[in-house]
């Protein structure tokens, strides 16, 4: 029987790596720039990590069903955090669309549904069932994808293989109890009735106390950092709110217990463990005596034999280190997709991380790096659209407002106009990094920023002969930064532009 | 297995800034920061830039920049050879622009792979409270600084 699946092995310009949504992202994006590439995964569909995970059923980023804008309108991705985005109506599959629309936070069914449709509207090609084995260079620099279908040769690789590996920290015993991953395929029933120790405070933690407090006795849990929730804090901190129920629980005494803890041990007992920790508040030393012991400690990149090629790693191995276009820092033409991006941290102005270890951020990334692949790799010239010198102050205060990339991407991603020989031009959605660190000509980015007051603003990164300097501006009432004030200062300042 | 970078055992307790820490203060204070990673040139403090984080450097090196040109700390010094400032494992840097709420007077730029501790700049304050310890390390490094500015490593 012949296989009649699609992208067979050979020799291609590019392969993705991985049909998730920042592997179908990409593809979807560089096949509209007539970048032709394979999409292979090991998976037998699409949706990468939303075909198992959230556990619990439902995300923690929202989808408003019904927003101040048209659902599907390039401004309606700002109150969607979920859906890919497309350039043509015809190819969207919104989440909202296949959302019961008795919750803002879409489940992962509803999830996977969007992806399933979005591959289909947006002719997304994949291969499925075919799963990365191994990686290697031959002499002419091309990459070589050993599969379990045989070998793919390719320029440029794109790994979009998910941050969902676990990882332990080095706390003896910790290696005999099982992570949220194993949680996930296991379930919960085991936990009914019992004393459980939750070691992390993050999302994935409280995600299962959250789930936990109908079924545990009794819950714990354990990290050396004290909480900050995104509610008290105004930055996306864990806990986010859909999980804040067990705070509210502890502090109310009703059974769960959230304490700041450096763990030294797991033991190991005939009916449960015996959890030896240090209070980091000062409270001493104590021994928990649990039933249950589940690590919730984080995540790491699946970079298979990667590391190998000469892929360089930080953040105690979990994170490839990436260029401003998710390049890896050490091999060129490597780059990765997905929530892997938040390797790359942006400009973390005001402290805020990049957005992009979630859906609502990377699809953003995505459609800037197809770009850059395009340009860098395969001669693709970007278009460049001449804007109107006398609109264009309106055009970057419109921007400011409504441009779903840059509300997803605070200070990471920004409109970018750039003047030359008294034409205006623009560049798109560009990292903004990379445009407060490069040369060229005159040129304004807008973005918009959270400050330490909670105040979201615009801010305009205005390089004139060569020096960059950052101009932010007022906040407004309903984050409409269409004002007279604003429109005359930037004007002031597009006005000394190209000269 | 190709060179890549070294993977840095981060071991707070090596580091001047928190040697005075025990063991459990450490745990503590190791998830009070993110880990970051930047290229050969690439810019970690903007100067002019407002917004900026605490840095704490884990490997690799920086380049201290005012107004695009290396810092000379010696110059001030009569008779005394130039001598720019590289920053190396141990050092911090942001922590000025982020304690007097104001734009940051000098870029600091990578000089090789580094890896970093970075901390957002409004939860300095609050940190250097919970860990006077750290506070008191900080104020002796930064004021060695001024004492000795050829020397201040």
């Amino acid at each position: 029987m012949s296989d009649e699946r699609t992208s067979p092995p050979g020799e291609y310009p590019l392969v993705i790596v991985g049909s998730g949504p920042g592997g179908l992202q990409l593809s979807y994006d560089l096949s509209r720039l007539g970048i032709e590439h394979a999409l292979i995964s090991k998976d037998s569909g699409p949706g990468g990590m939303f075909r198992r995970f959230p556990m619990f059923g439902r995300l923690i980023t929202c989808s408003r069903p019904h927003a101040i804008v048209d659902c599907g309108c390039p401004a309606y991705f700002r109150y969607d955090w979920n859906s890919l985005v497309t350039e043509d109506e015809t190819d969207q599959a919104l989440v909202t669309e296949f959302m019961d629309g008795d919750n803002y936070f879409p489940s992962r069914a509803e999830m996977e549904s969007s992806f399933a449709a979005f591959v289909e509207r947006g002719g997304v090609d994949a291969r499925y069932d075919c799963t990365w084995e191994s990686t290697r260079r031959d002499d002419d620099g091309s990459f070589v994808l050993g599969t379990s279908d045989g070998e793919y040769r390719a320029k440029v690789l794109v790994f979009a293989v998910g941050m969902i590996e676990p990882w332990r920290p080095p706390t003896p015993g910790i290696e005999d109890v099982p992570h949220y991953v194993d949680i996930a395929e296991s379930g919960i029933d085991y936990l009914r009735e019992k004393k459980v120790f939750i070691i992390g405070k993050r999302n994935s933690a409280f995600e299962i106390a959250n789930g936990l407090l109908a079924h545990a006795c009794q819950l714990i849990l354990g990290s050396p950092h004290g909480v900050r929730p995104s509610i008290t804090t105004g930055f996306p901190t864990a806990p986010r709110a859909r999980y804040v129920q067990p705070l509210e629980d502890a502090r109310f005494g009703g059974g769960t217990f959230v304490v700041d803890v450096a763990l030294e041990r797991i033991e190991r007992t005939s009916d449960g463990y015996k959890v030896h920790a240090d209070g980091t508040s000062g409270l001493g030393k104590v021994v928990f005596e649990v039933d249950e012991v589940i690590a919730c400690t984080g995540f790491a990149t699946g970079l298979g034999d990667l590391r190998d090629l000469g892929v360089e790693t930080f953040y105690k191995d979990r994170l490839p280190t990436q260029t401003p276009y998710w390049e890896s820092a050490s091999v060129p033409g490597i780059y990765f997709a997905g929530s892997a991006m938040q390797g790359q941290a942006g400009m973390r102005k005001y402290g805020w991380p990049s957005h992009s270890a979630s859906v609502g951020g990377f699809r953003f990334n995505a459609q800037v790096q197809a770009r850059h692949i395009a340009a860098e790799h395969f001669g693709y010239e970007p278009a460049r659209p001449e804007v109107d010198p006398e609109s264009a102050v309106d055009y970057l205060l419109s921007q400011a407002t409504s441009e779903a990339a840059i509300w997803s991407q605070h200070s990471n991603l920004a409109r970018k106009l750039t003047v030359e020989n008294g034409a205006v031009y623009d560049d798109g959605i560009s990292v903004l990094m990379d445009f407060v660190d490069s040369s060229g000509p005159d040129a304004i980015a807008i973005t918009v920023e959270t400050t330490l007051e909670g105040e979201i603003q615009p801010c305009a990164y205005v390089r004139r002969d060569g020096d960059v300097r950052e101009e932010p501006f007022d906040p407004a009432w309903m984050n409409d930064f269409r004002t007279e004030d604003n429109r005359a200062r930037l004007g002031e300042i597009f006005a000394g532009l190209g000269g | 297995m190709a060179e890549g970078l070294p993977q840095v055992d981060i071991d707070l307790a090596a580091l001047p800034l928190f040697s005075v820490l025990t063991s459990t203060e450490l745990d503590a204070v190791t998830q009070e920061f993110d880990e970051e990673y930047a290229q050969p040139g690439e810019r970690l403090l903007r100067e002019g830039f407002v917004g900026t984080g605490f840095y704490v450097v884990i490997s690799g090196e920086a380049d201290w920049l005012v107004g695009g040109q290396r810092v000379d700390r010696s110059a001030t010094l009569i008779g005394s050879p130039p001598k720019p400032v590289t920053m190396r494992r141990g050092d911090w840097f942001g922590e000025l622009s982020v304690l007097f709420g104001e734009p940051s007077i000098s870029d600091v730029v990578a000089l090789t792979s580094m890896q970093l501790l970075v901390m957002p700049g409004h939860e300095l304050e609050g940190f250097l409270f919970r860990y006077p310890k750290v506070m008191f390390q900080l104020l002796k490094g930064d004021a060695r600084r001024l004492r000795d500015p050829e020397r201040w490593r």
